[in-house]
């Protein structure tokens, strides 16, 4: 299934509006929603999410300086096993927020991010869901009820979908300033014109 | 000789007075803690006992507990049948021999349990060690396991370690990668103060659990092509190299482990992770024997971004850290963080995630904060797990990674006709009797412990949950049974008593707040009982149901917000604490608030106990004295009955200890009109509720003593 084609779509909004201090953390809201005339089985963030196991949620951030480096300092080095209520049906329409309620987990990525410097930063999520092979789906620990999880993982769409790109303005703490201004390097193209 | 206990088929076992640890014998003596082997007949017992020694403390900290596995022969071979705990065991330290006794709690049945009866209550383990000087090689132990009146099995069973478990650890390495160095805890700087200096390294760190490895010596360095062209390591290669080079490797349960220091995991440059237990069923979710190796990435490690750059004993500590961490796990043992512990200090935290896990502050690094605080050591549970837990949930190759199925179940309540028909019965129940208690009430109940037989039993008095003798277990509206922790535990010496028969024993115990917070949140039914086992008796309660109300108002709703904080907690758990400025506060506006509900009387109670006393704050460095014309004023609402009701809003047990300090300070106060009419009410309200006449006598005498003062 192609992205174009995607049942899901994932939205990622700030609770903080378009700008904040460079000093408070991000408040970052995710829903994803289902799109299609069908009901959709999704799986939410889990302990590994990051990387080391699917779904994975993976977060790309890009600053006024370039492409933000996003490794936690220390990778997880297991991930629990996927459990039948880690499942969420999504019926047409509905969306749910998958880093609340059951075992999920905030992304880690954007939990723990801080903006370096202040400035104008672009926040993207990428929702993967791609891995065909239950084993990279499934976490180390024991599943406690394998038949029943792999049925449900069947039933979820091989697919990968990018959210919206979300702009933030980190401004100085102090001045109030966003810094640096015009001719920033990785400033995006738009903002570019407009100072020109 | 003097002793001894009284385990027998009839009920009754607690040993005499005087069978409580703690009684020393002067003498040096061996230590008696570690494993110990024997054999009945096809029957193969490995025994742990992790006792408290009343000589100098030994490498580990003690658990207090005795646990052990059993085998049976089968061919040539022994085949693992079961494994059992005795939690607060009963130690006599005699001048000749130590007699421990206990009851047993199975992780699986021992035994198939005749009809009528249920396993875990009817084993009774005694063990008995003649005392031996330090000089001589320590004696055997004869160890009894009384089948409740059937038969006993006898072990003659040798001290063969110290330790509980032996593992034996192999290590090897890839080329250009280094092994552990040991190091010095004073050789870091960022430690806690008070930390001794010792050395460290994956044996020591082990050991001081009370795990001893074995570290083979015969380490191979082989090249980093076995993990393939990337030269990054999958699950799958680790456990091809594991395979290829474990020499004591066999794919079956072994206490037998191998450790591996790769270069980096397949997720570099992603993921920065250091170390991994590749042994588990996401690389093969039908390995029928798993955790049996760990790996660490040495590579990964010494990049300057993870701890190349780092003093040089703070890379070995870290390197230590994940080498234990990593075997940690190939023993069962999860994350701190993923038992929603995350500011354990174990070896088992993320020292960058501590205190939060996942919930994690932006750009937050804890690493700082953790080695500050860390002992180097892992915390209770995990040390009772490693000791004690059923062999496959630990043993390498045993059951999968997480698999922690076989802990010890919740017991069940027991049926009224158990009660009836036990020589000693255990009964919750609430006094006044009442099923309903309003939203926010802080839930208290009543033990009862009955002797029902025709003899006096000694039994040890502690019947409070602080003791360690007793566990509730409340079931909660969804049905998620969990059990209740308090917020302190009480060590020391036991206490026992004689309950002549027919006797019976009461407590009142707080159960609205304890170690996991707030019990009863939730409106709904819940069912609450108790079990209690020391000396060879293993008593379980009937199950006393309740029911929470829900808020009957919008106002009742807020009295959560200025109720459920932990500071307000605290000071109902300890019914008073004048140094939580801020619990004493927010109940202070739930009683203006809320005058008339049962909280506001029990707050009143909380606040005059406090009153009454003197309270030595430490931190501030001032005492503050008693205040008991404010106590009688707080004591006085507390004891009053809310409006429309025909009782107390406290229990009996509760409301007859606020009565007898009202009492005295009504008569230091010197008012003694006001001391013998609230004795007087009470008789009357005692008299009504039918509580023990023995009580109601002693309440009349006090007041009789009164008037007869004031006549003369």
């Amino acid at each position: 299934m192609g992205m174009e084609e995607s049942p899901l779509k994932i939205e990622l909004s700030s609770g903080k509006g378009p700008r904040q201090s460079v000093d408070e953390p991000l408040e970052l809201s995710v829903r994803i929603t289902n799109v299609s005339d069908r009901p959709v089985w999704v799986v939410g963030v889990l302990p590994g999410s990051e990387g080391l196991r699917y779904p994975q949620y993976r977060a790309e951030i890009e600053g006024p300086s370039g492409p933000v480096e996003l490794r936690l300092p220390e990778g997880l080095d297991y991930a629990r096993g996927l459990q039948p209520e880690d499942f969420v049906r999504l019926a047409p329409g509905e969306s749910f927020d998958p880093q609340r309620g059951k075992g999920f987990i905030p992304i880690q990525q954007l939990a723990w991010f801080k903006a370096p410097e202040p400035g104008r930063y672009r926040l993207r999520l990428r929702f993967d869901a791609t891995a065909e092979d239950p084993r990279r789906w499934l976490g180390q620990t024991l599943v406690r009820d394998r038949g029943r999880v792999e049925a449900l993982l069947k039933q979820v769409p091989k697919i990968a979908v990018q959210s919206n790109t979300l702009e933030i303005e980190f401004l100085d703490r102090e001045t109030g300033a966003l810094l640096p201004r015009s001719g920033a390097v990785g400033a995006d193209e738009e903002e570019r014109g407009r100072g020109d | 000789m003097d002793e001894i206990l009284s385990d027998t088929p009839s009920g009754g076992g607690f040993p005499c007075p005087g069978n409580q640890e703690g009684q020393t014998a002067r003498q040096a003596r061996q230590p008696i803690s570690g494993t110990y082997v024997g054999q009945h007949g096809s029957r193969r017992l490995e025994l742990r006992i992790d006792l408290r020694e009343p000589d100098p403390p030994g490498p580990y900290v003690p658990l207090n507990l005795i646990s052990g596995d059993l085998f049976q022969e089968v061919g040539n071979e022994w085949e693992y049948r079961s494994s059992f705990l005795v939690e607060h065991p009963y130690v006599h330290w005699g001048t000749d021999r130590v007699i421990i006794t206990g009851t047993m709690s199975s992780f699986r049945p021992l035994e198939p349990a005749p009809a009528g009866h249920e396993t875990a209550s009817r084993q009774v383990l005694r063990i008995t060690i003649p005392v031996s000087p330090p000089q001589e090689p320590p004696a055997p132990a004869m160890v009894e396991i009384l089948h409740w009146g059937t038969y006993r099995s006898t072990f003659l069973c040798d001290r063969v370690s110290a330790f509980f478990r032996t593992i034996e650890l192999e290590i090897d390495r890839i080329t250009g990668t280094e092994l552990p160095r040991p190091f010095n805890t004073q050789a870091v700087a960022t430690r806690p103060a008070d930390l001794p200096a010792f050395d460290l390294d994956i044996v020591r760190a082990y050991q001081r659990a009370g795990v001893d490895l074995h570290l083979l010596s015969d380490e191979e360095v082989f090249a980093p092509a076995e993990a393939g062209s990337d030269l990054t390591w999958t699950e799958d290669e680790l456990h091809n190299a594991m395979q290829h080079h474990f020499s004591l490797w066999r794919d079956e349960p072994q206490w037998k482990l191998y450790l591996l220091i790769a270069t980096h995991f397949w997720l570099y440059p992603q993921s920065l992770v250091t170390g991994i237990m590749y042994d588990s069923q996401s690389r093969d979710p039908d390995d029928p024997y798993p955790r049996q190796g760990a790996a660490v990435f040495y590579s990964t490690m010494k990049l300057a971004e993870v701890w190349g750059n780092l003093p040089p004993a703070e890379f070995d500590r870290n390197f230590l850290r994940t080498c234990v961490h990593e075997l940690g796990h190939a023993l069962n043992l999860l994350h701190s963080f993923d038992k929603d512990q995350p500011a354990s200090l174990s070896w088992m935290n993320y020292p960058w995630r501590y205190p939060y896990g996942y919930n994690l502050p932006p750009g937050w690094d804890g690493t700082q904060q953790f080695w500050r605080n860390c002992r180097f050591e892992f915390d209770l549970e995990e040390l009772r797990h490693l000791r004690h837990h059923a062999l496959l949930e630990v043993i390498p190759g045993g059951a999968a990674f997480g698999a922690l199925g076989h802990d010890l179940p919740a017991p069940a309540p027991a049926s009224l006709q158990q009660l009836a028909q036990a020589p000693l019965a255990l009964y919750v129940r609430t006094r006044p009797e009442r099923y309903l208690f309003q939203f926010a009430e802080p839930v208290t109940v009543e033990l009862k412990l009955k002797n029902q037989s025709q003899s006096p039993v000694i039994v040890p008095n502690m019947l409070n949950p602080e003791c360690g003798l007793l566990q509730l277990y409340l079931r909660d509206p969804r049905g998620q049974v969990r059990l209740y922790r308090p917020l302190f535990k009480l060590c020391g010496q036991g206490q026992t008593t004689e309950l002549p028969a027919g006797e019976k024993l009461y407590a009142s115990v707080f159960l609205a707040y304890g170690a996991d917070g707030f019990y009863f949140q939730e409106p709904g039914e819940y069912q609450i009982w108790a079990v209690y086992g020391a000396g060879g008796v293993r008593l379980r309660s009937n199950a006393l149901r309740i029911r929470v109300a829900f808020p009957q108002t919008a106002g009742e709703e807020e009295m959560a917000l200025w109720t459920f904080g932990p500071d307000q907690g605290h000071v109902l758990y300890m019914q008073g604490a004048p140094h939580l400025d801020k619990g004493n506060e927010q109940l202070r506006e739930v009683v203006e608030r809320f005058p008339d509900t049962n909280l506001a009387r029990y707050i009143h109670l909380c606040f005059g106990y406090s009153q009454a006393h003197q309270f030595k704050d430490l931190v501030a460095g001032r005492v503050r004295p008693a205040q008991p014309e404010a106590a009688i004023q707080e004591l006085e609402q507390a004891v009053s009955f809310p409006p429309r009701a025909r009782q107390s809003a406290l229990d009996n047990i509760t409301h007859g200890g606020a009565v007898d300090l009202l009492y005295e300070l009504y008569c230091q106060a010197d008012q003694p009109m006001r001391a013998r009419s609230l004795l007087t009410e009470t008789v009357r309200y005692f008299k009504r509720l039918e509580v023990r006449p023995e009580v109601i006598a002693e309440l009349r005498d006090r007041a009789k003593a009164i008037e007869v003062g004031e006549s003369r």
